[in-house]
């Protein structure tokens, strides 16, 4: 049969409805549920121009804030030292979560536990769930005794929790919605400790705008640990300014290779937003200044948190106007010191990570890689662990 | 069978070879060619692209229907079409690349530190490319003279690209001011509001239509897809189309990578991942159009811009997060039912061997 008979050309025209009628199904659907969408949340414009005196006590108080948090901070948080001998020997396995910035953690961690006097391994995981199980296996074969992991949830290691348990195997953990339990004895960069970031945000765009700010907070629903960072914006960033335009949209993360693209249709059918905040700045802001830029929406600024070399680098040639740098060493720090105060028999003190406003005015010289917020965090430690 | 003699034109097909009922296209009235190419079977993507442009003009009048818009679509889908491009040589030949994603990254990985290191950008920019060019023959390598299917061979090989550019960069992206400089133009100068990257966009596929549509060289490649045992009977040399198809598709990455790189002002270990299944999609909605089931370079655009268009307008409609994936996804759906009906069509019945032979030979020739 040829292409062109009658019942191929029906067989074509049906898979050529079947399409259309699938894409209107979807305009329909986006159409129908976009009444949740951000654009109706713009509820920036229903400032409320209450007084004068109140819009300036606010981006007062955010100035101030702004100042205090872009005094990089010269002390870890942890401040108690262990006060007893911590005991040699102890085999470590940190499990790593499969992307690259885990990997430096890995290194890190490493480290920290030489200083103690114990050795460490690292279980690379490909961030499957199964691989992730599969390393606890492994860490319990290895005769660990204890576990350093980051984003680890109670629930999807729950078949791992007894034979843990059976062989007294602590887990010193990070940036989970969790709450400490055992075996995990330790949690930092809690949703409350988050939460912090979302308030210097508010008060950097606040405070840079003099009042005069609509920002689009750009959230990824797919980490709940964002959840508080997000909500503490929205909260602070009304309660210093509340006339400024306010609205989010969520990005899935199936599209962040989109999202700049996504943020400038957003920006062009909302041209009075000039401010934009990512609450994971490496995973959205890759080609965002450009992308901006190829729209003439040069005159939006970006603030985030997190980042990467890439974004500290957007940083200081200006193209972003601030981040909230994670401070994985000294996190990661903190994480053995759980392990050593819950070694050395002492309570575990429960800290947050340092928090640092970065803008082109103190970005470091060196960019090109991580680096410590708390340049002197190592000598600390030791001092701590009484090294 | 001498080659020659085996690609030389058929003067006189046999009788019953040849579909005598399907008049010869070249021959028809041009206004009767015209129609032809215009049916919806050919170009059905690009009515849809009307109707979404339709849509989308009536649902967010105030900022769709501009040229804003039209730039916008052009320079946030140009790095998309790119990667498209990349993998449609390949493609025609059947044969999948799937390593084309890590070489974009190889590529601005390796400029960026070179770059980084104070070598002069024109170098810096070779290397980079040559990179590109050297993974093309690796994967050539394996896959024609280690006979390892093309789609696991390239998984590995672009693998192994991954592992050595984490083990080379520790995972951190390369930054340097020097790429704030010149380098940076080659992705971000922007003309009357289009970045270059449109314009390479255009060049490559320019390049590429002409070679498929145009040259021997072409004819052949979609005859070694077709059916590569034909193709051999006929004096195709498949092997070596397949061989430089691959290192053409290598090449190409390696531009592309050097483009995002410029684009996003770092070499970024992972920039080039988030490409592989949007540039697999736009190609094979690509093959739909325009080619009767080919893979064809203004296809690929096509589809590119169908789904970039899709996209942009839903983000312009502030629509819900699920919006975009459920917008490509039916589009991809119902156009690989549209391009399996036309494969089949062209291919045929294994019957039609002896009739494909003799296409094979009007048209390689």
């Amino acid at each position: 049969m040829s292409p062109s008979t009658p019942a191929r050309s029906r067989m074509c025209r049906t898979a050529v409805v079947l399409a259309a009628s699938a894409l209107l199904a979807v305009l329909v659907a986006a159409c129908g549920s976009s009444s949740n969408s951000p654009g109706t949340a713009s509820a920036a414009n229903a400032a409320n121009t209450s007084s004068a005196s109140n819009s300036n006590s606010g981006v007062a108080a955010a100035q101030q804030v702004v100042a205090q948090a872009m005094q990089r901070p010269s002390t870890v948080s942890v401040t108690t030292p262990v006060g007893k001998p911590v005991p040699s020997g102890k085999k470590i396995v940190f499990i790593s979560c499969g992307i690259a910035v885990c990997d430096l953690q890995g290194k890190i961690v490493a480290k920290a536990t030489s200083l103690l006097g114990w050795s460490t391994s690292t279980i690379a995981t490909t961030g499957t769930p199964t691989s992730v199980l599969a390393a606890y296996d492994t860490a319990v074969r290895q005769g660990a005794n204890a576990i350093v992991t980051t984003a680890a949830l109670r629930a999807e290691i729950a078949s791992k929790l007894p034979a843990l348990q059976a062989k007294g195997i602590v887990i010193s953990n990070c940036c989970t919605t969790d709450p400490v339990a055992a075996p995990f004895i330790y949690n930092t960069s809690t949703p409350a400790q988050a939460a912090v970031g979302g308030k210097i945000l508010a008060a950097e765009v606040v405070a840079d705008s003099k009042g005069k700010a609509n920002a689009l907070y750009v959230n990824l629903p797919a980490y709940s640990i964002l959840s508080s960072l997000g909500s503490t914006f929205a909260s602070s960033y009304k309660q210093y300014c509340s006339s400024c335009g306010y609205a989010s949209i969520d990005v899935a993360i199936t599209q962040l290779a989109t999202a700049p693209n996504l943020i400038v249709s957003y920006l062009r059918s909302h041209p009075s937003v000039n401010y934009v905040v990512l609450s994971v700045a490496n995973a959205l802001d890759n080609g965002l200044p450009a992308a901006l830029s190829a729209a003439g929406l040069s005159n939006v600024k970006i603030v985030g948190q997190g980042g990467g070399p890439t974004d500290y680098q957007y940083v200081a040639s200006g193209q972003e106007l601030a981040l909230l740098p994670f401070d994985y060493y000294t996190v990661d720090y903190q994480m053995v010191d759980a392990l050593a105060r819950h070694f050395a028999g002492v309570p575990v003190q429960m800290t947050a990570p340092p928090e640092w406003l970065m803008t082109k005015a103190n970005v470091p010289s060196n960019i090109s890689t991580e680096f410590p917020v708390v340049t002197g965090y190592q000598s600390q430690f030791l001092k701590l662990w009484g090294k | 069978m001498q080659r020659n003699d085996a690609l030389r034109p058929v003067p006189a097909p046999e009788p019953g070879a040849v579909d005598t009922k399907r008049p010869n296209p070249s021959r028809l009235p041009m206004t009767t060619r015209w129609l032809r190419g215009l049916a919806f079977n050919r170009i059905g993507a690009v009515y849809v692209w009307l109707g979404i442009v339709v849509v989308f003009s009536i649902w967010v009048p105030s900022t769709f229907p501009t040229l804003s818009t039209v730039k916008q679509v052009f320079n946030a889908n140009a790095l998309t079409a790119l990667a498209a491009l990349a993998i449609t040589i390949p493609l025609a030949a059947r044969v999948f690349d799937l390593s084309f994603a890590y070489t974009m990254t190889l590529s601005g990985v390796i400029t960026a530190h070179f770059l980084g290191v104070g070598v002069p950008l024109v170098p810096a920019v070779l290397l980079g490319l040559g990179a590109g060019v050297l993974i093309g023959v690796i994967n050539a390598v394996v896959v024609v003279v280690m006979r390892i299917d093309s789609f696991i061979g390239t998984l590995a090989t672009g693998s192994l690209i991954q592992a050595l550019i984490t083990m080379a960069t520790g995972g951190t992206a390369i930054i340097s001011t020097r790429l704030q400089g010149g380098f940076a133009k080659i992705g971000q100068t922007n003309v009357s509001g289009f970045t270059l990257p449109v314009a390479y966009v255009l060049v490559v596929a320019i390049a590429m239509w002409f070679l498929l549509e145009h040259t021997a060289t072409g004819r052949r490649l979609y005859a070694t897809g077709f059916n590569s045992d034909a193709a051999k009977l006929a004096g195709v040399r498949v092997d070596r189309l397949r061989f430089m198809s691959l290192v053409v598709s290598g090449s190409l990455a390696g531009a592309a990578g050097l483009v995002l790189a410029s684009t996003i002002g770092s070499g970024d270990p992972s920039a080039g991942t988030s490409y592989l299944l949007p540039a697999f999609a736009a190609a094979f909605l690509g093959a739909t159009q325009l080619k009767h089931g080919r893979f064809n370079a203004f296809g690929t655009l096509i589809a590119v811009l169908l789904l970039g268009t899709g996209t942009t307008g839903l983000g312009l409609a502030n629509a819900p997060q699920w919006a975009a994936d459920m917008f490509v996804g039916a589009v991809l759906i119902a156009s690989l039912a549209v391009t399996g009906i036309q494969r089949r069509s062209v291919t045929g019945s294994p019957g039609r061997l002896r009739s494909l032979l003799q296409r094979f030979r009007a048209v390689a020739g």
